[in-house]
């Protein structure tokens, strides 16, 4: 059964976000669109020569388990028209789980997407009965929801996952 | 030296329709595994409900080669001369795949006696003799993703070895092709990521080179006994 430590509802919860309005358009035009691009980039940290901590993003091509992962949706509202309760859902592989740091006013669930809240706020209800607090790693689908969108505005959304 | 590690493998359940207890996600990716990230944006214009739109990409989860060896039970002082003394070691796979492994033994650089007569062996009915159809081995052909398999070993000691001399036996476990004899030495790859429709389409990673024989091979472990 699902208890969370306290009631939430996510509404316009922004995280990680980055806005970049643009001049809305005068003429008529059709119907807006949006666009969504999903993408994957491998973290790799090096020392370089003077001892610095050196971090990479680079294009996945072999990934083993523990390796850090930057999983990023990109957004656009290519039309006239403002968009309105834009919500981006994505759920987790379940090759992945999300890394302790994640922000921590990520909305999540732990649940396969049926209740949703901060994972701090989220809990798991053990086979003994007991509840315990969810974990990073219980975390099954992660979303974002934006009251508006101007047209000609894009933005970016990212979180970091650890391959299981 | 000896190490210690091993990963729990856990199943997976896929599909959370309800809240379920404890984490229902695998702990261990397999190799060939996929990623399949995917995302979906709903919106209103003017109030109205649009249609949806999605995004995804797939990448795959590449072999990640590791063992841990380690010595089992105690390494008790042996008598000059004596013959079929036996040693047991445990050879855990902690990769992501099924892995094969060559076995050797050695003896460390500072050795005061030389060893002879060594047999490496299965012993299924644990009666530290090679019977019962057991044959001495140098190969483990395959051993499953996190498990374990006991080897003994026994060798004679030289009757010429003096009191308080010591030597350590080192079992060097080197991580091979599953179903090739220990034929095919398992080594780094490297490419693009693809899905795992051929064994070519993974790539390799060697997790941990640290070994006493590293030099002499691309990946080992080994543990050792003392005063063998």
């Amino acid at each position: 059964m699902f208890r969370p430590f306290q009631s939430f509802l996510a509404a316009g919860a922004l995280a990680l976000c980055l806005a970049v309005p643009a001049a809305a358009q005068t003429a008529a035009s059709p119907p807006s669109q949006v666009s969504l691009e999903s993408d994957i980039k491998l973290v790799k940290e090096s020392i370089g020569q003077d001892g610095s901590r050196r971090i990479e993003l680079v294009e996945p091509s072999t990934i083993i388990p523990g390796d850090r992962l930057l999983f990023g949706i990109s957004y656009s509202n290519n039309g006239a028209e403002a968009v309105s309760d834009f919500e981006l859902v994505n759920p987790l592989p379940k090759a992945v789980k999300l890394t302790h740091d994640a922000d921590g006013d990520l909305i999540v669930s732990v649940d396969g997407g049926n209740h949703w809240g901060r994972l701090a706020d989220l809990g798991i209800t053990q086979p003994d009965g007991t509840d315990r607090p969810a974990q990073p790693s219980d975390v099954t689908h992660i979303r974002w929801t934006l009251a508006v969108v101007q047209p000609g505005e894009s933005g970016r959304l990212e979180y970091s996952a650890i391959v299981r | 030296m000896t190490h210690h590690a091993k990963l729990t493998f856990k199943a997976s359940l896929m599909g959370i329709s309800a809240f379920i207890a404890s984490p229902a996600l695998a702990d261990g990716t397999l190799a060939g595994e996929d990623i399949t990230k995917t995302v979906t944006a709903n919106y209103n214009i003017a109030g109205v409900a649009q249609a949806q739109e999605a995004a995804s990409n797939t990448f795959y989860v590449d072999r990640k080669v590791n063992v841990v060896t380690a010595t089992v039970g105690t390494s008790p002082n042996v008598s000059a001369g004596a013959t079929q003394v036996v040693r047991e070691f445990s050879i855990t796979n902690t990769s992501n795949a099924p892995v094969g492994y060559a076995l050797s033994v050695t003896q460390d650089v500072g050795a005061q006696y030389a060893i002879s007569n060594v047999e490496i062996w299965i012993d299924a009915n644990n009666s530290d003799d090679i019977d019962n159809g057991e044959t001495p081995i140098a190969v483990i052909d395959s051993i499953a993703v996190d498990d374990t398999q006991n080897v003994k070993v026994r060798f004679d000691i030289p009757a010429s070895a003096a009191d308080g001399e010591s030597s350590d036996i080192i079992l060097t476990a080197n991580a091979v092709e599953t179903g090739s004899g220990g034929a095919t030495e398992i080594v780094a790859t490297a490419g693009p990521n693809t899905s795992g429709a051929s064994s070519t389409d993974i790539e390799t990673v060697l997790a941990d080179g640290a070994g006493e024989t590293d030099s002499a091979h691309f990946f080992s472990a080994h543990s050792r006994c003392q005063r063998g």
